[in-house]
């Protein structure tokens, strides 16, 4: 038996094979007859067509037009929903900007200040404190603690002097010596210094609920050491009205907020000269 | 013209529902297409049943047509798909001998062995599906490896495989076939002589 063992001859002679034939050519109506029945299906649009193919339809061959237009418009979308907030954050941080200023510019140009602070302590019973301030620098402290001792200091340039109120002698110290229990005031003790923590200490922001205020007023809340701060401005001098001082909210009980501390501003009236002079009398009678 | 130039075109008439679009592919596809299918059938007139279907397929689904990102490659997958059922829906196991005799004819006026178009055919019609549509697609529509692979939706690798072992395949046939006729032919030689 004979048997051809060369595969690559073998390989040709198979190309050779497939070299003797061709395709049948199509049959001389196929052209005719595939394209009617084509065009049929075509003129026949949606009609039996899935529910899906003529949504598709609807949306015709643009699909990948609407896609790139969806796209499009969400990116549009995106970044103008990014710059709206942007810049409504933006205008208001320019707007607590300009507040800011224009209320440090008012303090700054105080010609006097005159405020109670109202600390309540446990029972009914309260501190209370009355600074007043003018444009000299010298401010006068009236002290009215809990514990019944009524003290006034006298504070110009660094220096505090002290007088109790049964008329003893006036006593002076540096501020950086003052006891503790004179601190709470100082924060109140000029204008500036309540500038200052206006602008830095408080990061006040306008408060959602404008409903504290008075029609003449705007609120502004801020925060320090975990207090909750509320300024009322007057809406035309802004100068500050009332600062109080609240623990921060309770969460979820909707309970009053407890007051910690409450002050109350009166700006630019005359302050009795005498009163700022250390050792004046008549000392109680003006805390009250 | 550029082929990529002619699918756009073909995209953008299939989506304005333009008859010429069906036109286009016709002459741009329907030969391969014919060719593929009459691998696929290993009838002619299966094929050409096909690809009316496969035209009315096309002119249905127009807008899936007219979004196909690789416009050729999608209509032979269509079309594979198409004579998949065809052959499911008629539930017909073909009579090989009787298939394989009018889907290649022999080539000008030299006539072959009158046997050879069935072994050949029959040897096409016994290998797997994809080496006997690339045997097809590279002998009968001069297509690279490359490009059956693209056509038929596998790699180079894998198209070039198809056709080594389909070669080998139909080596086998054939060679068995040609030593059957020598074999014949010797004992008629032996038979006349005695």
């Amino acid at each position: 038996m004979i048997r051809m063992k060369d595969s690559i001859e073998q390989d040709q002679h198979i190309t050779r094979e497939f070299g003797k034939y061709r395709l049948a050519p199509p049959s001389p109506d196929l052209h005719d007859r595939v394209l009617r029945a084509a065009r049929a299906a075509l003129a026949g649009r949606d009609v039996g067509l899935h529910w899906t193919d003529r949504w598709l339809r609807a949306c015709g061959a643009f699909r990948e037009e609407i896609l790139a237009f969806a796209s499009v418009l969400l990116l549009i979308l995106g970044v103008v929903t990014s710059l709206g907030a942007d810049q409504s954050v933006l205008a208001e941080s320019i707007e607590r900007l300009k507040v800011m200023v224009t209320v440090s510019e008012c303090l700054y140009r105080a010609t006097s200040m005159d405020c109670t602070v109202l600390k309540p302590a446990a029972g009914d019973k309260e501190s209370r404190y009355r600074v007043r301030w003018n444009a000299a620098g010298i401010t006068r402290v009236d002290i009215d603690s809990t514990n019944g001792t009524e003290q006034t200091l006298w504070i110009f340039e660094g220096t505090v002097s002290v007088a109790g109120h049964e008329g003893g002698a006036v006593r002076s110290m540096a501020i950086t010596t003052m006891p503790a229990e004179w601190q709470p005031p100082m924060e109140f003790l000029t204008p500036t210094l309540l500038a200052q923590h206006i602008k830095e200490q408080y990061g006040l922001m306008p408060a959602e609920r404008q409903g504290g205020a008075r029609p003449d007023e705007f609120l502004l809340v801020g925060q320090e050491s975990q207090q909750a701060v509320e300024i009322a401005f007057d809406a035309t001098t802004y100068l500050p009205t009332t600062l109080t001082k609240y623990l921060p909210d309770p969460p979820w009980t909707g309970k009053e907020r407890d007051c910690l501390e409450e002050v109350r501003f009166q700006w630019n009236t005359p302050i009795p000269q005498e009163l700022l002079i250390p050792g004046t009398s008549a000392v109680k009678r003006q805390v009250k | 013209m550029d082929p990529e130039a002619v699918a756009n075109e073909i995209r953008s008439r299939l989506a304005a529902d333009d008859p010429a679009a069906l036109e286009m592919i016709w002459s741009e596809y329907a030969s391969d297409l014919l060719g593929y299918l009459a691998g696929l059938h290993c009838s002619r007139n299966d094929a050409e049943d096909t690809l009316q279907e496969v035209f009315v397929t096309i002119a249905r689904k127009r807008t899936y047509v007219a979004g196909a990102r690789l416009l050729k490659p999608y209509l032979f997958q269509l079309a594979r798909n198409v004579a998949l059922n065809r052959l499911k829906r008629n539930k017909r196991i073909r009579d090989r001998v009787e298939c394989m005799s009018d889907w290649l004819v022999p080539v000008g006026t030299a006539l072959p062995d009158e046997d050879r178009i069935p072994k050949l055919a029959a040897g096409l019609a016994e290998l797997p599906e994809k080496q006997r549509s690339v045997l097809v697609l590279k002998f009968y529509r001069d297509k690279t490896l490359r490009e059956i692979g693209e056509l038929l939706g596998i790699s180079e690798n894998t198209a070039a495989s198809c056709y080594r072992y389909g070669i080998e395949k139909l080596r086998q046939v054939m060679m068995d076939d040609q030593n059957e006729r020598f074999d014949r032919a010797r004992s008629a030689h032996h038979e006349g002589v005695r």
